[in-house]
């Protein structure tokens, strides 16, 4: 085995060695001294080492690492994109998206100057097969008729997400079996997404509003109320709300 | 509660229509100026019981207490977490309760809890699991 491993041929099958580094997901420092044994290892442990990427615009490194080498786009399952406040929107990393077939989950934390560029970008890339979760976090203008034909999306997470347009009457591709909405106050929101839930499972409701959210409610309830197996509602921020109101 | 407050001691809905419902989950803040006169179980159970297949409830309660003295805990009507069954069937849920507050050290919610003998009767008898 010591003879061959330094003759540059995998020490062991290929396919029991990826086993082995499937195993090392959580510990990439170890996957990433593997990785530097062999160039062949160097390759399976891409796609491990690359599986849970993060892009920050403060730590630009990896976003350019994936650009720079189209191999590695084949590699992540989840990807998670930050912006912050003095960042443009991230449109490089979200127009590579279609070509990351492996793709499972996307999150992305709000850039603080969405414009047409970015949502149109946004569009094409939750149409692709792989997707299944979406997580959306502090977009105020969301145009929520872009989700209406992201057909693979299974699980949907909209914190502080509102919609600024009208109702689409035409039907929707989007269908969900799970769905998150928190801290969303805006009466539309509900709206849309009474669209997409008739084979909802599981519902979270998180720092609902009592006055959009729970009288939207009783409707959301009936439109998923076929299929609904699992029921969350943090009623937490309710009670402060209403104690505000009370001391007026 | 403040939130049973503002509807006139209703929940502004039932979930008798989720006939697939098999898990329901609540999380509430409970004031601790509020405990004895607005208290947040009956009404979640009232709602909780007009589900038709419900088999677990989840329930955490978070105490605002306004200091480390939990001993009031131990003095609340814990008993009322046996009415949690089903409308339709008379079938108990199983419960899994968390309790949590402000300024108190878990230990101390634990001992608190542990000294309602009502509560502690239901853990030994398996209908609450606490956590």
């Amino acid at each position: 085995m010591c003879n061959s491993f330094f003759n540059m041929q995998l020490p062991l099958p290929a396919e029991l060695i990826d086993h082995i580094f499937s195993f090392l997901q959580e510990y990439p420092s170890a996957l990433k001294a593997c990785s530097k044994a062999l160039p062949l290892c160097s390759r399976l442990a891409e796609r491990y080492l690359y599986a849970n990427i993060v892009i920050d615009p403060q730590a630009p490194d990896v976003s350019h690492l994936i650009l720079k080498n189209p191999r590695l786009l084949g590699c992540p399952r989840t990807l998670e994109i930050r912006s912050h406040f003095d960042t443009p929107a991230p449109i490089s990393i979200i127009s590579a998206i279609p070509r990351m077939a492996n793709l499972v989950s996307l999150k992305i934390c709000g850039p603080c100057r969405p414009h047409y560029e970015f949502f149109s970008t946004f569009r094409n890339c939750i149409q692709q097969s792989s997707f299944q979760e979406l997580q959306l976090f502090h977009f105020p203008n969301l145009p929520l008729s872009i989700l209406d034909g992201a057909r693979n999306i299974k699980r949907l997470t909209l914190y502080d997400c509102a919609a600024n347009e009208p109702i689409s009457t035409s039907l929707p591709l989007l269908s969900l079996e799970t769905l998150v909405l928190s801290n969303y106050q805006h009466p539309c929101t509900h709206r849309w997404a009474m669209r997409w839930v008739s084979h909802l499972t599981s519902l979270k409701l998180q720092e609902i509003s009592l006055d959009f959210d729970w009288a939207a409610f009783p409707e959301l309830l009936a439109e998923c109320s076929n299929s609904l197996t699992e029921l969350h509602l943090d009623m937490s921020d309710c009670m402060c709300y209403v104690s505000m109101i009370s001391q007026i | 509660m403040y939130l049973i407050v503002a509807y006139g001691d209703e929940l502004p809905f039932t979930l008798s229509a989720l006939i697939h419902l098999k898990r329901l989950s609540i999380y509430v803040e409970v004031y601790s100026t509020e405990i004895e006169t607005n208290w947040a179980l009956p009404e979640i159970i009232r709602v909780a019981n007009t589900t038709p297949a419900i088999q677990k409830v989840d329930l955490r309660l978070h105490y605002r207490f306004s200091g480390p003295d939990t001993t009031y805990l131990a003095q609340l009507d814990w008993s009322r977490l046996g009415h949690l069954k089903s409308n339709s069937t008379g079938k108990c849920h199983l419960i899994d309760l968390c309790v949590t507050g402000d300024f108190t050290r878990p230990d101390s919610i634990r001992d608190a809890l542990v000294a309602n003998e009502s509560l502690m009767g239901m853990v030994k008898r398996g209908l609450v699991r606490t956590y």
